[in-house]
């Protein structure tokens, strides 16, 4: 809370005058009013209290102590609610954002509630909706949490993934193992994204030129052509029987992910060089660059189809072979 | 302090406002004290908004001054502040300024009823 909003909210309890172990609510709003009401209800349920008069400042409160729950207004100066629940989103997600809503801000209420905001009330029913809300929020965000934290003991993963030739899987598949890798502290936020790409790119490549067989020199030549062959052959034989085989071992120190298909793999020799300019724009070459680059080791087996990456864990949050 | 024994022709509800903070006073004269500065301040960022042309800082202090008003059941002042919230969202400011100078006269009277409530109310105890 800034000086200039203590200054200006009679009874606003500071934290050293509130008991420590009480949990800490982030009241936001641009409205001294409203975020008086909101202190003296909240306090009322037992929480302390801290308050902001926009998302910009409710950041610097949650760096300085992160709260249990975070109350906030929608429109706001300088950063408005739904920019306030995506930053929170982003770098908090255990924490729960309840929006105040009011007249005039029903869009951006439904944006905000889409971009992970856990409950909303009507400011105009505020003493009688937020001690409603509060502790299904809090209780909620509690089971959530310490599911997160049990998650983050796991030291060891071993699995198997078993696809058929769905290119829509990919992302899904993707994203859950980003999300175990940035669990067990493999990658951060920066490189989860690089991370992703790299897997994306393999597991495309497993399903389109490994077991339907169709060439990146038609993606070159026309993307729709390429797609329809690759839709045709998902139900035809002997492309409909293949699987992608994706074996995923994780450590505290390494990812290492094998992505295997049942095509007839190709000469790996007659790859062109990816680190060669000349073919970085060429969509044959680019997954490999993207690839090789995002990882640190990459490396096809004899008959090309099957591919092993590994990525080390690293402080820095750059990783790769740049 | 009996409350229902002050008695003044004033521009907002006080048993609204009662019911509103649940019946703490001192939490009532928190919201009075505050809207006896927020309150002509929003108004004055709502007259520059409207001097300059912009609906989107006329919407936004309507918007805030609204919702505050609305907590001492001063409806009149809600509807201006929700009729120039309206316009300012339109940028349609061409009929705004008769509406500002009723808001403006609204909540003049309203920080005159708010001070004379916290002079009633002087005896009782702060938050």
């Amino acid at each position: 809370m800034s000086a200039a909003v203590a200054e200006a909210e009679p009874g606003f309890k500071t934290p050293a005058d509130a008991a420590p172990a009480l949990p800490l609510a982030l009241v936001v709003d641009d409205a001294p009013l409203d975020r008086r009401m909101a202190t003296a209800i909240i306090e009322k349920c037992g929480l302390r209290v801290e308050c902001a008069a926009d998302g910009c400042e409710a950041l610097a409160a949650i760096g300085r102590a992160v709260p249990a729950v975070i109350i906030t207004d929608l429109q706001m100066p300088n950063m408005d609610g739904l920019q306030l629940v995506e930053a929170v989103r982003a770098d908090f997600p255990w924490v729960p954002v309840v929006l105040m809503t009011s007249r005039g801000s029903e869009e951006i209420a439904i944006a905000a509630l889409h971009a992970g905001a856990a409950h909303y009330f009507a400011k105009r029913n505020l003493k009688t909706e937020l001690p409603v809300v509060l502790p299904q929020v809090l209780a909620a965000a509690r089971t959530d949490r310490r599911r997160h934290e049990l998650l983050s003991c796991v030291e060891h993963v071993d699995c198997r993934f078993v696809l058929d030739n769905d290119p829509a899987m990919v992302p899904l598949l993707v994203a859950h193992l980003q999300e175990q890798l940035e669990r067990m502290g493999l990658c951060d936020k920066s490189s989860k994204i690089r991370v992703g790409v790299a897997l994306e790119e393999a597991l495309l490549n497993g399903i389109y030129h490994g077991n339907l067989e169709v060439s990146s020199v038609l993606k070159e030549e026309s993307e729709g052509a390429f797609r329809r062959l690759a839709e045709q052959r998902r139900r035809q034989e002997p492309y409909c029987r293949r699987k992608l085989s994706v074996d995923v071992h994780l450590n505290t120190t390494k990812a290492v992910f094998v992505i295997h298909d049942d095509g007839p793999g190709f000469d790996v020799t007659q790859l062109p060089d990816p680190t060669d300019p000349e073919n970085l724009l060429k969509p044959s070459g680019r997954g490999l660059l993207l690839i090789r680059t995002f990882m640190d080791e990459a490396v096809h087996n004899a008959a090309g189809n099957q591919i092993t990456m590994m990525l080390r864990r690293r402080s820095s949050p750059v990783i790769g072979n740049q | 302090m009996s409350f229902a024994n002050l008695s003044s022709p004033l521009a907002f509800d006080r048993r609204a406002l009662l019911a509103v903070a649940d019946g703490d006073i001192a939490l009532m004269r928190d919201l009075a004290r505050l809207f006896l500065v927020d309150g002509p301040q929003t108004l004055g960022r709502l007259r520059l908004g409207l001097a300059g042309g912009h609906g989107v800082r006329v919407q936004m202090a309507a918007h805030t001054l609204a919702g505050s008003v609305a907590l001492f059941g001063d409806d009149r002042s809600v509807e201006l502040a929700r009729r120039l919230e309206s316009l300012g969202r339109r940028n349609d400011l061409a009929g705004a300024e008769p509406v500002a100078v009723e808001l403006t006269a609204a909540v003049d009277a309203l920080c005159h009823s708010l001070a004379q409530f916290l002079e009633d109310t002087a005896e009782c105890p702060s938050s």
